[in-house]
């Protein structure tokens, strides 16, 4: 399916180090590549250069928000599409570890949204957050769509969604923040979907109507 | 702290040492994870971006192989920019567990005097990683 056909839109998935940007590629795309390594504490892994996965945007009418699913999932149900709109959406995430600043901007060129990932768990992770938050908007336009997810909502020490929206700061840029789980997969496919009717938006008005 | 900066200065050291037997023009140890252990760099250049496209770079030529060989080790990454007589030459090897050096110098060189050179450094800054320091990634890599 995925074939030579481009993709219709391109997320950069951004965030701090350990809050969950390449689980959560991975949770919405088995198949997805990481370029990464372990932590020698046995801790976890470390992104040294991108994550990048695809996913399907399906949706039964134009102005509906829809759904994001994994190819997998799209290829099984195919049927239940039938008549949907389709579109094939990049996923692509970068290094959170601060110096990585060359690379990330490597990869998040020609992004059409940011959908952007804090661990709701690590109140010191945010004062990062938000200067990567920065990063991603010097370098993608104050105008590009973004979508914040308050991550690992699961923990039992998760801060609530106005607690980190208030930490991050900068009302005009977080418009919209939603509680997650990448881990469990809960609220991220929404979330995607939530901006990708933003990133549509924009496009349609960047093109002058429809 | 003291002991790593001690380090650093030795294997510092030992990268100027190679630039005056050879014509390599800049040298940086780094971290799996793109953080620099030691370099011999003009003052213009910036160490924290080279350090860690080097790791991205490696990273992902470790990842091709990953795919076109699989299990069989990535030894060293070479690419080659521009061309005769000014392209330069950039030799990047894992020489260590999560330890890369990067070599940069002009093509014209004499590849092989620069690689038995490149070697002899090499094994000098073996010695003083694996007697001296376990070199970690994030968060808990020396420096």
């Amino acid at each position: 399916m995925f074939g030579k056909k481009p993709y219709d839109y391109k997320i950069y998935v951004a965030g701090p180090f350990q809050a969950g940007k390449t689980t959560l590629i991975h949770k919405l795309d088995p198949k997805a590549l990481s370029i990464e390594k372990p932590l020698r504490d046995g801790s976890g892994s470390t992104t040294t250069a991108f994550d990048l996965g695809h996913v399907f945007w399906v949706r039964p009418r134009e102005e509906s928000q829809g759904l994001v699913i994994s190819e997998q999932e799209f290829e099984k149900e195919k049927d239940q599409y039938n008549g949907y709109i389709v579109s094939k959406v990049e996923l692509k995430g970068g290094p959170g570890q601060i110096h990585f600043k060359a690379v990330r901007e490597m990869v998040m060129k020609n992004s059409d949204g940011i959908l952007f990932l804090v661990d709701s768990s690590d109140p010191m992770s945010i004062g990062q957050a938000s200067a990567l938050l920065e990063e991603a908007v010097l370098h993608l336009g104050k105008d590009i769509p973004i979508v914040v997810l308050a991550n690992k909502q699961d923990l039992p020490d998760a801060m609530p969604v106005e607690t980190v929206k208030t930490l991050l700061g900068d009302s005009e840029i977080i418009t919209d923040i939603f509680p997650a789980s990448a881990l469990n997969n809960v609220g991220i496919s929404d979330a995607i979907s939530y901006l990708l009717m933003k990133i549509k938006k924009r496009k349609e008005s960047l093109s002058g109507g429809n | 702290m003291s002991e790593l900066s001690e380090i650093e200065k030795i294997i510092s050291s030992r990268l100027a040492e190679l630039k005056k037997s050879v014509p390599v023009w800049a040298s940086i140890v780094v971290t799996e994870d793109g953080l620099p252990i030691a370099y011999d760099l003009a003052e213009h250049t910036d160490l924290t971006t080279i350090s860690a496209i080097i790791s991205s770079v490696v990273s992902i030529a470790e990842r091709g192989v990953q795919e076109l060989v699989p299990d069989q080790p990535l030894n060293q990454v070479i690419l080659k920019i521009g061309d005769d007589p000014t392209g330069q030459t950039i030799i990047m090897e894992k020489i260590w567990e999560n330890v890369i050096i990067f070599v940069i110098f002009p093509t014209v060189s004499n590849l092989g005097l620069v690689l038995l050179e490149l070697e002899n450094a090499i094994r000098d800054i073996i010695e003083v990683i694996k007697s001296n320091v376990d070199v970690k990634l994030h968060p808990e890599t020396v420096l």
